[in-house]
This record gives C-alpha cells, structure tokens and sequence, in this order.
C-alpha cells in the first residue's frame, strides 16, 4: 500500500512538473513566433527555391548530424533513425526546400524534404524543419549559410510572381486598329454606381462578316456606360449606348490585287445600345443582354466629295442592323475560361455606284432595285469562352451565320489574348462557305483582320 | 502484471521530461541566438534609463544563472542601459522582459591627426540575457515586477508617442504595388514636363549644389535649353506668382511629318504657364501652358541639306509663314490631361522653296493648317516613378494643297486640296528615371501611317543643373501604304541638347 501511495504521489508530482514545463515551451514558442517583424501576407511571394544537387544535400545534412541538430518531432534521432535517414540522403532520394524572409536576404525556412513528397501541398519532412537562419546558421556555420543564401549552386526557383489583372475605373484607354476607345470620365452618382464617358472607334461588322478593313468606314463617337453597381468585370454593365458617324477609310496595307471593292458613299451615322433589359422582366437574368446596332447613311456625296484618281464602280454599304441576344457566363469551362453564347439577326443594304471622272458624276446604279430588295439577312449564332485575371486574358468566339436570302454560310472566329490585360493581339478571320465570291462582287472572303492591342487600365 | 505497467509508467514520465528539457534548451537556444544575432527583423521595443541612486534596493543587484555574477546597474553618466521587451504579439498579450543591455560611451580626450577631438567610442554589452530574465521570471518574481513595472509605466507615460525599437528594415520604404500607380493631381504631369520639356516648371522643393550649405533650396537665375533644333531661354525675373514665361526658338514641327529643319522655318515665340487656380498648390492647380509663336517661312532649304547630323531626303514640302498656338491643360474638369495645337499660314503661294516635278508638271505643295487635339494619360510602373509612361491619343489634320507652277516656274494661279483629312494620332512616351535622376527617354508617335520615334541619353552632368543629352530622332517612310509626292522616305537626325538649371 505505502509503495502504491508513494508512486501515485510519484506520479503526480512528474504530471505536475511536466505541465508545468509545457506550459513554459507554450511561453516560448509564442515568444519566439513573436520576435520578428511578422510577414505572413508575403509567404508565398518570398523567394523560394529547391536544392537539388545531391552531393550539396549531403553536405548540408552533414553538418546536422555533426552537430547534432537533427530533430523529428521535437526530438533528437538516435542512432538507428540517424542510419535510417542518412540512408536516404545517400540514396540521393533528398531535396532541400528554402525560403528567404522578404525584406532581407536572410533564409525563414529550411527543410529537408524527400523526392516523393515534393508534389504533396503538405509533404512528410525527412526531419524537422528550421525555421530560423540564425539557428541555421548556427548549425551548418556561416560559410554553408553564405553558400545556400548565394543561390550559385544548382536549384530550381519556385518564387511565384503575382500576375492579377483587376478592373479599373478611372482611365482606360484601349488602343488598337479595330475597336479603339478611350474612357475619360467617370462619376458615381449613387451608393456603389458608375457612369462612364468613352469615345470609341470601331472599324468593321462582325455580323455581316466584314470585319476590320474590309468594311470601307471607321465609325468614330462617343459612348456612355452605366453600372448600376461597380463590378469587377468591366464588361457587366447595366446598359451602354452608342453614338457615332462614319469616317472613311481603307486597307491599312499596299494591295497587290484587285482594289478595293467597297467605299463610302455618304455621311453615315451609328447608333448602339445594349443591356441587361431581360433582368427587368425576369428574375436571375443579370447575365443576358440586349444588343441593337444601327448603321445608315442618310446623306450621299457629291461627285466633289469623292477624290478618285479615276473612273470606276464599286460598292457600298449603306445601311445595316444588328440584332443580339447573348449570355455571359454560361458555365464554367474548368481553368479553360467562361462559356458564353448568342443568337441574332442582321441585315445590311448593297448599293452599286460609279465615279465617272470624265464626265465628272457620281451615280446610283441600282435606282431601279426597290430598296428593300437591297437587304441580305443573316442569322447567326456564337458560342465562346472568355477568361479574366491572372497573366493571360483570352476571349475566343466562333461565329456562324446563314445568309437565308442568298443561302450560303459565313463562319469564322473572332479572339483576343492579352498579357496582364495591358498587351495583346486581336485577330479575326471568316470564310464564306457555299458562297460563290464572283456572285458578290463586294465580298472577299476569306478576310483576315488582326491588330495588336495596348491597353491602360485604372 | 501490475509491475509492469508501473515501470512502464514511470519510463514513459520519465522519458516525456527529458524531451521537455530537451525542448526547452532547444527554445532558449533558439531565443538567445536570435536576439543576438538578428540586426534587422528584430520587432522589439526598448526602454532606456540611467539608474538612480535611490532605486529600489532589489534592482540594485539582480540575480543571474549559471553561476555568474549578479548584475549590478552602475551610476555614471557615461552608462546607461536599455531594457529589450517584446510588446505583445499574436497569442502574447502581456510584455516579456527580454534582455538588458548597457551601453557605454566613453569620449577620447586630446585629438587625432586631424585634430578631430572627443571622438566618442560607445561599448554594448549584455547585462542580463534572456535565460537570466527567464529565470529571474520563474524563481524571483519579485524582482522581475519591479523591471515589469519599469517598462509598464513608461509605456503609459508614452501612450502617444512611438517607443523606440529595434526594427531595422524599413516596410514602409518597401512598399510594392503591382499594378502599377498613376497619380490623380499633377504630379505625373509636372514630373514628365521636368524631364522633357524645355521650359522650367514648379517644384515642391529644389537642391543646387550642395557642399558646405548643402540643404539650400534655391533656384538658377538662367534656365536654358539647347539643341540643333531647339533653344528655349528663361531667367528668374520671368517667374511670377501665377507662373511664368520663356523664350523660344524652334526648327521643328509638331503635327507634320518632318524632321527639324525639314519644314524650312524658323519660330520664335514665347511661352507662358499660368495657375488657374491655387496657385501655391502646385499638385492640385489647373495649369495652362500656352506657345505662341510666328513660324517664318526661312528659305532654310539649303541649310537643311548642308547639316551634316541630318540623313534625310530634300525637303518636298512647303510650309508658309504661319501664327502657331499650342494650349496644353492640366485636368480641366476633371478630364484628362489636354493638348490643343493650332498652326494657320498664310496662303501665298508665289515663292515656293520646293518645286516638284509630276510627271512633267511643276508642282509645288503646301501644307497652310496644322491641328492637333490630344489627350494624355501618365502611369508609372512603382510608386517609386522609375519607368514613367505618358500616352497621348487624339485626333490631328494637316492640308496639303498642291499649286501648279509653268515652265519657268511661275505660279500659275490653280491650286487644288490634294490631302484633307482628320487623322486619329498616337504617342507613347518612356521615361527612365531611377531615384529621379532622368537617364533616358524615348517617343513614339503615328499620324498618317508614318512613325516618329525619338530617343535620348543623358550622357553628362554636371550637377543637376548642367545636363547633355544625346538625341536621335527617326522618321519613318509610310507604313503599309505608298509614298505620297509631298512625303519623303524618312530620315534620320542626330543632336546634342543642354540644359541648364532645369
């Protein structure tokens, strides 16, 4: 009885010592955790890297074992561990993982780390880690320190570098050959509401399929954009309306074949307007939209108006209508991006005219077709993916559209990819199928139009 | 059985004691080396007192392990002692005593070589460690209070004043953005017009010199700016409260696609920069820079062709006497920075420098207006403003009208407006300029297919105030379409440009 009492009392006083010691490792550790200038929020943009070279590994893990400063779970190894693991250092099976704090080159985080765990988020450490370079150094002595800070050995670098697009609102400038704009002006008039003044550029119809150059006028104008709330997406307004007039223009390039088969006629003016109109009429409709585009040359040139070098016949475009429905965020296509979608209608008006430098006139060759019959009509559909934010932005669309008055097909793909939303490349190209180009003397198919793109946004 | 769990019991108390010594020296280990060791990321505070003779007797002479002697606080003038406490932290919500240090400064008496006297040499040692406060915390409670207390009260003494640490890297100096900074007052706008343009513009402050009276901000009376094709002159008495005015000499054109001296006009104008409004507030002023000048038609043909730093075809295109005006605003509105530029000449026509020959005619062509109506955006690409970006997109128009000359090159009275046009017009503008010492800069401008691009060096300085810079500007041949009669294949120019007190 008395030995049984006395080793309870044994017992006891060895559980109250040893809470007693806990208690002050627990002191430590958080006094310890507390003596530097706390980085956390740059862990994962400190430099990091991954020693690979093996007879420096054994080096390195050498000097702990010298030392006596191998660790597993708080504890030193013995001998049998010590064999156990050196084993694998020998076996070359070793990495060693370091990362540098961010303000100084000192190195935060040592470890020594087995092949097959490196591609474990967590990975089972050969022995603990360290997680001071004083120690470290203290450890493996000032020249293998010196060395490991140096970098001059084999290793791979996994410092991640942040690439993060966020939208801006207070400048943006779009610079390319296709669809320019410039936003100048924003306010907010209400809790988290934005209006936008742009002016814009746009060169080309991609629903009547004639893209970039190939449509003979730049529209020019201005625009205003309304958010009712601030989005992170620049493209998720509320409603944008359009207006604008047509400039001419031309082949941005010196053509080697035939000239260029449409021009301006007139004075045109442009009007578009687009938005989430379903949203007000049905619930959860945020992601469809309404586009309306307008294009009509209400006054005609004068033969001074026109500056040919020569007679000759060409066509132009006089009117066109665009009509669109289309959802963003249709599904998630994994990492791959946004599916989106449409379906529309358009139609456009082909008027023939000759500039006869002879007999100095400008003439109608079509007063006898009845306007209505100068439309062609397309349905079309789209369906593509987008993707925003990190260091590649893309949006890729693939557009088909039935010409169901002349019964032929028009196809093609419309995309941009930008680097860190600031440069980038435009490219467009569509090709007539079942289309016979001698038919439509004002058509070039296939038409390629590309354009790089720079873009300043915040 | 019951033997065995016993032994195995007290195997296992045992054993798990020995692994918290072993973690513990482990800890202190670690802590002390760190607080030795550790010059910069050391996120301490400290308190600094000189003992008084009448401190508390217990504070007099402090205990310490190991068998070392106790630590016993001197009273002289020359020491003083710095207690290291941490302030709290994350799962710490008391202070810890850390480690005492003291510190000595002894003066040198007599002089050195130079006759340098009392220089002073300033001693740190450890008084009291981190395992000495530990245990001072765990077996004399008492004692370890009293330090407590110490630093506690100065520390409410203090409340709004910052406690002296140890910190040595400096975050706030660090700091990085990402995604670059534009600023939204004028900053940019006036840091860009500092480095390109050629007439003074206000600074917050400004050093000369330096040397003995290092830390004066003045200005030079004479500012200056000169190149082959430029000079632009000011002096003090030209600064007034709202602004103020310069000189300006120029062989170069703005909106037409030619090289300096290409255009065979000389300039000469003033120009003034005027506050709108605050005017002592030079970051949130409106500012409007206004040029005004007469651009003389000079004949300069032949010395065009004589440069030897100018690798160009003949001029082909004539430019009259003209009235120029360029108005440059800062954020009226709170749009973007404007640029309007305005050039009418005169429509004669009856002494051309250029005649050229079209397919046997003689024509001469002229370009009488010139507009330009951009707007700028600056971005930089760090707070600290080393790369500066400006981008100005607008629209610009130039006429071109072609007169018609006979054979013995006579004006023969037709004229015909062969080029009409509004253009869309961009330029992109680089600035290098590490710790806001400019180094180099480069342009790149389109309008009407063709592409300007300049580029300069800064190759001496002396001082801030003497700078040369080496320029070259190249002008391109039309991109992607053919040569117009009036336009050349392009050229190339070189030149040296100084700037004083700018």
């Amino acid at each position: 009885m008395k030995k049984i009492l006395l080793l309870i009392t044994f017992l006891f006083t060895q559980v109250f010592f040893a809470q007693d010691a806990q208690q002050e490792i627990g002191d430590l550790k958080k006094i310890y955790s507390n003596l530097e200038y706390n980085t956390i929020a740059f862990d994962d943009l400190k430099q990091k890297w991954i020693i690979s070279d093996p007879v420096f590994v054994r080096e390195v893990f050498n000097k702990f074992v010298s030392k006596n400063a191998l660790r597993l779970r708080g504890r030193a190894l013995n001998q049998l561990t010590l064999i156990e693991k050196a084993k694998e250092v020998q076996d070359g099976n070793i990495l060693i993982d370091l990362r540098k704090r961010y303000y100084d080159d000192e190195i935060e985080y040592f470890a020594f780390i087995p092949f097959s765990e490196i591609d474990n988020f967590e990975p089972k450490l050969l022995v603990d880690s360290v997680d001071d370079g004083f120690f470290l150094k203290d450890i493996v002595g000032s020249v293998v320190y010196g060395k490991l800070q140096e970098q001059s050995y084999f290793f791979s670098n996994l410092t991640k570098e942040i690439f993060d697009t966020k939208a801006g609102y207070y400048f943006d400038v779009n610079v390319d050959a296709v669809d320019p704009s410039v936003m100048f002006w924003s306010t907010t008039s209400d809790y988290r509401n934005k209006f936008l003044l742009s002016l814009f550029g746009k060169w080309g119809q991609d629903y009547i399929f004639m893209p970039g150059w190939y449509f003979p006028e730049m529209i020019v104008g201005g625009r205003i954009t309304y958010f009712d709330v601030l989005s992170g997406d620049p493209d998720d307004y509320t409603y944008e309306v359009s207006f604008g007039t047509g400039m001419a223009s031309h082949y941005p390039y010196v053509s080697i074949g035939n000239e260029q088969k449409l021009d301006k006629a007139g004075q045109s003016v442009y009007a578009k307007i687009s938005g989430q109109a379903l949203k007000y009429v049905m619930d959860d409709a945020e992601d469809y939209y309404i586009d309306l585009e307008v294009f009509t040359t209400p006054v005609d040139f004068e033969y001074s108006d026109m500056k040919f070098a020569s007679t000759r016949s060409f066509f132009s475009i006089r009117n066109y209508a665009v009509f669109k429905v289309r959802k963003e965020r249709l599904f998630n296509l994994f990492n791959f991006g946004m599916a989106k979608a449409a379906l529309g209608i358009s139609t456009y008006s082909v008027d023939e005219y000759k500039y006869d430098t002879k007999l100095k006139t400008f003439s109608d060759l079509r007063t006898t077709t009845d306007f209505m019959n100068k439309f062609e009509h397309f349905f079309f559909g789209e369906f593509g993916v987008e993707k925003g934010g990190g260091l590649v932005q893309y949006d890729i669309t693939a557009v088909l559209g039935f010409n169901f008055v002349e019964g032929y097909l028009m196809g093609g793909i419309k995309s941009q990819i930008m680097l860190s939303d600031t440069f980038g490349l435009q490219f467009r190209i569509y090709q007539g199928l079942g289309m016979e180009p001698s038919t439509y003397g004002y058509r070039t198919t296939p038409t390629v139009v590309f354009s790089p793109v720079l873009r300043i946004n915040y | 059985m019951k033997k065995i769990i016993k032994y195995v019991l007290i195997f296992s108390m045992f054993f798990g004691v020995s692994l918290q010594a072993q973690q513990l020296d482990d800890l202190l280990k670690k802590i002390d080396l760190k607080l030795k060791k550790d010059r910069k990321y050391l996120n301490l505070h400290y308190y600094s007192f000189q003992p008084e003779k009448n401190m508390d007797n217990e504070l007099k002479s402090i205990p310490r392990i190991e068998e070392k002697d106790p630590c016993v606080f001197q009273f002289d003038d020359g020491i003083s002692y710095r207690l290291v406490f941490l302030k709290g932290g994350i799962e710490l919500d008391s202070l810890e005593l850390l480690f005492i240090d003291e510190i000595k400064v002894a003066t040198a008496e007599g002089g050195g070589v130079f006759g340098a006297a009392g220089a002073s040499n300033v001693d740190t040692s450890v008084v009291l460690d981190f395992k000495d406060l530990r245990s001072l915390k765990a077996n004399n409670y008492g004692t370890y209070s009293k330090l407590y207390n110490l630093v506690r009260r100065f520390l409410i003494e203090n409340e709004d004043q910052e406690v002296p640490g140890t910190l040595q890297i400096r975050p706030d100096d660090e700091m990085k953005t990402s995604m670059g900074i534009s600023s939204r007052d004028n900053k940019d706008f006036l840091s860009f017009a500092r480095v390109n343009n050629p007439f003074i513009y206000p600074r917050e402050t400004r050093r000369v010199g330096g040397g003995i009276r290092g830390g004066e901000t003045t200005t030079p009376d004479h500012r200056v700016d000169v190149s082959f094709s430029r000079m632009a002159y000011s002096h003090k008495v030209m600064d007034f409260s709202l602004g103020n005015a310069s000189a300006e000499i120029s062989f170069e054109d703005q909106v037409l696609n030619l090289l300096p001296w290409q255009g065979m006009t000389l300039a000469a104008g003033f120009r003034l920069l005027m506050a709108l409004d605050k005017p002592r507030d030079i970051n949130n002023a409106t500012y409007m820079d206004v040029n005004l000048a007469i651009r003389l038609d000079a004949g300069l043909k032949s010395l065009f062709e004589a440069q030897p730093y100018i690798l160009s075809d003949s001029p082909v295109l004539n430019v009259p006497t003209s009235f120029v005006a360029g108005f440059s605003f800062t954020r009226p509105l709170s749009l973007p920075f404007i640029n309007i530029y305005f050039a009418a000449g005169q429509e004669d026509y009856t002494a051309p420098n250029v005649i050229l020959n079209v397919k046997n005619n003689n024509y001469g062509y002229y370009s009488n207006t010139q507009f330009e109506s951009t707007m700028s955006f600056y971005w930089n690409s760090s707070d600290r403003l080393t790369s500066r970006f400006r981008v100005d997109i607008g629209m610009a128009y130039f006429d071109v009208v072609r007169a018609t000359y006979n054979a013995s090159k006579k004006f023969s009275g037709s004229v015909t407006t062969v080029k009409d046009d509004i253009m869309p017009v961009f330029t992109l503008h680089y600035n290098f300029v590490p710790s806001d010492n400019p180094l180099l800069g480069a342009s790149f401008k389109v309008l009407d297919g063709v592409a300007k691009l300049k580029a300069w060096l800064k190759v001496f300085e002396i001082s801030p105030t003497h700078t040369i810079r080496l320029e070259t500007l190249y002008l391109s041949a039309p991109i992607m379409r053919d040569r117009r009669v009036w336009e050349t294949e392009g050229g190339i120019m070189f030149q040296l440009r100084y700037r004083y007190g700018l």
